[in-house]
């Protein structure tokens, strides 16, 4: 049995948990706040085109079966690119998880943690992650599908509980802030996706690298499915959230459920579960980050590459001098690097090394 | 071996870590060092903006076996007066030595002198702490919020939580009070709507000592009612807001129109004119058998709001020599009833257009498919147009019975 690759399942559930953790923190108010009463539409809007693109990108990853976009690099454009690449894509994952965790350990340490600094909260994260990604047999992956049906009964459950307090009505005027707004700007909402990142470097993973159209598909469409659930939690639920805005929206929509008076204050069992999906999280993004550092520097010892890049997350997660300024990041920042580098500059280095493969193999 | 030492190591040091790291953060919520508040009451203040009332339950009020007889006794009241509600909070946190917690709190109270001045800011704050939840009920209190909570005394229940848990019961089944919450009052305060309401309560002991009391529903609201009893708070109609400053209040029928609309009422009892001896009255128990049905529909920048409600009813006070089994009387009673609650709707909806200015059941959310855009909604103006709405309202009453006996 191959303990070291990934089957179907497994990397599924380990794509939607990314975009979850995205959808939880950050992403969800960004969309609504742009798109406004026109999110739902915009989402499926931006899912179907999100879907051919994903399509695209898989059919060119199939040209290079067991190669990731390292590889890839390296064919195209020698180690310099190799290296242009890898250090972006470190810098991409770490940077911007960072910045969750400091969204993340910041909502924390408001709701249970009042006197703790946010120091050792990120720590405590880092910690957890550190550990679980240096566990042998891919155990990360393994336990992203258990906790994955957790995601799942806990968003439905969450979306169910606060029917009675929705008002259908919230999704009207249908084109919100206007057809530009929801159809042509609202484009840079693909930013939700952001498993695709994670994509680039999932052949070699897998057990079955020729399925990866297939899982990625599947992991896009139920990345959609979650995200039209939450927005369409916060958006039936609060009124005016385009004008007030809260912490963690998600978040606030749990402290609504309630049946009857014996349960009420349901939130500690939804946090719980979001800990465990956001350790999940980190984990799987130190694990593509340390894959990407081994392959730039050979260094065959990946505990000391995991400890490096966990330190520098712990950096990053403590540099936000207040939620303000992270939450800027992580809208502002984050969308237009995911444009550049995801959909840019890695479609490009695909498409690129394709033609490569045609050129070469005319000329034999 | 060593790498295994260096492992423990490791592991007790960040065991230390944590443990000071959390420590302080756990202690702060052990249950030692707070207090939890049942209740919260807010005036305008004589020596500062606010006047904070906090209620409080004795521990030994939980005790099954050992609790006094006497609830009213395990309440605790303390007050204090400062600018804002979390100073004063703290000023009630140093007096009490314990740090008071809103996690528990059922009932949120305002004067009516200061929702008169808006309570925005209070609203706001109070969503602001993670302590307080959504289902917390808000009343508006016609008497200062300290008596108020002063005078909630659990009557036939052993503890005032308890008599707080009554309110959804309370609404749903008599429809002279909305379970009204902190939550919707936030929602619909950051709507572009702000149509707010508020549970209306007062002392039940004010009508009678300025001989003022009223029995008819159609006029009744709290503080003005005949009831005696041990509990001398009461809450009967609902206290009407245009943003976040009271505007009106409306009495139990208004009540019960406004819930009928929303469709928050099971069943409640009115009393009509008996169609066969007005000199008379007749009471019904109604039954809303479908859900609202709202349509909007916009001529000439005029909304036109139709509103459809289909109920049925028996019969509760029966009168001598009637059939109640025939047809043709239960028809009769069937369009009295009809004609009784069309016209109390109208009114109602009259007062909160023409007279409040405040669309307090949502009426321009079915307005909102008729837009395009958020920028064609704003530039309508809903708020305004509201004022010039044009009701259509149809209640299609069915008078089923007169429960156990037929005929007189």
């Amino acid at each position: 049995m191959d303990n070291t690759k990934i089957g179907n399942k497994e990397a599924i559930a380990l794509l939607v948990t990314i975009a979850f953790n995205h959808m939880m923190l950050s992403i969800t108010k960004s969309i609504i706040n742009f798109t406004g009463s026109a999110s739902l539409l915009n989402i499926l809007y931006v899912a179907i085109i999100t879907i051919i693109f994903t399509c695209i990108i898989c059919y060119f990853l199939n040209k290079f079966p067991t190669f990731d976009l390292i590889d890839i690099s390296k064919y195209l454009g020698g180690n310099i690119l190799k290296y242009i690449i890898g250090i972006l894509y470190i810098a991409y994952f770490v940077f911007f998880s960072g910045i969750l965790l400091h969204i993340f350990s910041s909502s924390l340490q408001i709701i249970y943690f009042p006197l703790t600094r946010i120091f050792y909260i990120s720590l405590f994260f880092i910690i957890g992650a550190i550990i679980a990604c240096n566990l042998r047999y891919n155990s990360i992956y393994r336990s992203t599908l258990i906790i994955f049906p957790l995601i799942i009964i806990s968003t439905l459950f969450l979306f169910l509980s606060d029917i009675p307090y929705y008002e259908v009505e919230k999704m009207y005027p249908i084109f919100g802030n206007g057809l530009f707004t929801t159809f042509v700007s609202g484009l840079c909402n693909m930013f939700a996706f952001q498993g695709l990142a994670y994509i680039y470097f999932m052949p070699p993973m897998l057990k079955e690298p020729s399925q990866i159209k297939k899982i990625a598909v599947t992991s896009i469409i139920f990345s959609s499915i979650f995200l039209l659930i939450i927005i369409a939690t916060i958006l039936f639920l609060f009124a005016g959230f385009v004008e007030t805005g809260e912490l963690m929206p998600i978040y606030s929509a749990v402290k609504y459920i309630e049946f009857g008076s014996f349960f009420r204050k349901m939130d500690s069992i939804f946090v719980l579960i979001w800990i465990i999906s956001f350790v999940s999280y980190l984990s799987i993004t130190l694990k593509f980050s340390t894959t990407i550092l081994k392959k730039l520097t050979n260094i065959k010892n990946s505990f000391i590459l995991t400890c490096l890049l966990g330190f520098a997350l712990l950096i990053v997660s403590i540099l936000p001098k207040d939620y303000s300024v992270s939450t800027n990041i992580a809208n502002i920042v984050y969308k237009y690097s995911f444009f550049i580098l995801v959909i840019g500059i890695s479609f490009l280095v695909l498409l690129f090394s394709v033609i490569k493969q045609k050129i070469r193999k005319w000329f034999k | 071996m060593s790498k295994n030492f260096v492992k423990i190591i490791v592991f007790f040091i960040l065991l230390i870590i944590f443990i000071n790291a959390f420590s302080e953060s756990y202690v702060s919520h052990s249950l030692t060092n707070l207090a939890y508040v049942l209740a919260l009451g807010i005036d305008v203040g004589e020596k500062a903006k606010l006047k904070i009332s906090a209620q409080f339950s004795k521990a030994t009020a939980f005790d099954s076996g050992g609790g006094s007889s006497d609830s009213s006794g395990q309440i605790v009241m303390v007050s204090g007066e400062a600018d804002s509600i979390f100073s004063g909070i703290n000023l009630l946190n140093s007096y009490i030595g314990k740090e008071l917690n809103l996690a528990h709190c059922n009932v949120v109270v305002f004067s009516e002198e200061l929702a008169k001045n808006g309570i925005g800011t209070q609203i706001y704050s109070l969503i602001n702490n993670e302590e307080v939840r959504p289902s917390t009920n808000i009343v508006v209190s016609k008497c200062s919020a300290y008596d108020y909570l002063d005078n909630v005394k659990p009557n036939i229940e052993k503890l005032t939580v308890q008599y707080f848990d009554t309110f959804s019961i309370t609404s749903r089944l008599t429809g002279y009070i909305s379970n009204l919450t902190i939550g919707e009052f936030y929602n619909n305060l950051s709507s572009e709507i702000k149509a707010c309401t508020a549970i209306l309560g007062g002392l039940n002991a004010t009508a009678r000592t300025e001989s003022d009391v009223i029995t008819n529903p159609e006029d009744l609201t709290a503080g003005s009612s005949s009831v005696e009893g041990n509990r001398g708070s009461e809450n009967i109609g609902l206290a009407v807001f245009n943003g976040d400053k009271l505007c009106g209040e409306l009495t139990a029928t208004e009540a019960i129109s406004h819930l009928l609309i929303k469709n928050k009422v099971d069943s409640c009892i009115i009393s009509i004119d008996n169609p066969f001896n007005n000199s008379n009255k007749v009471e019904l128990q109604l039954y809303p058998t479908k859900k609202s049905k709202i349509s909007v529909d916009i001529n000439n920048n005029i909304p036109h709001i139709y509103i459809e409600l289909k109920i049925d009813a028996d019969i509760l006070t029966l009168d001598e020599n009637i059939d109640y089994e025939q047809e043709n009387v239960l028809e009769t009673f069937s369009n009295a009833t009809k004609q009784y609650l069309e016209k109390e709707i109208y009114d109602y909806l009259n007062k909160v257009s023409k007279e409040y200015s405040t669309d307090i059941d949502n009426f321009g959310n079915k307005a909102l498919a008729y837009f395009a855009t958020s920028s064609e909604w704003k530039d309508f103006d809903w708020s305004e147009k509201f004022k010039n709405a044009e009701f259509d309202v149809n209640v299609d009453v069915t008078v089923i019975s007169s429960l156990l006996i037929t005929k007189t």
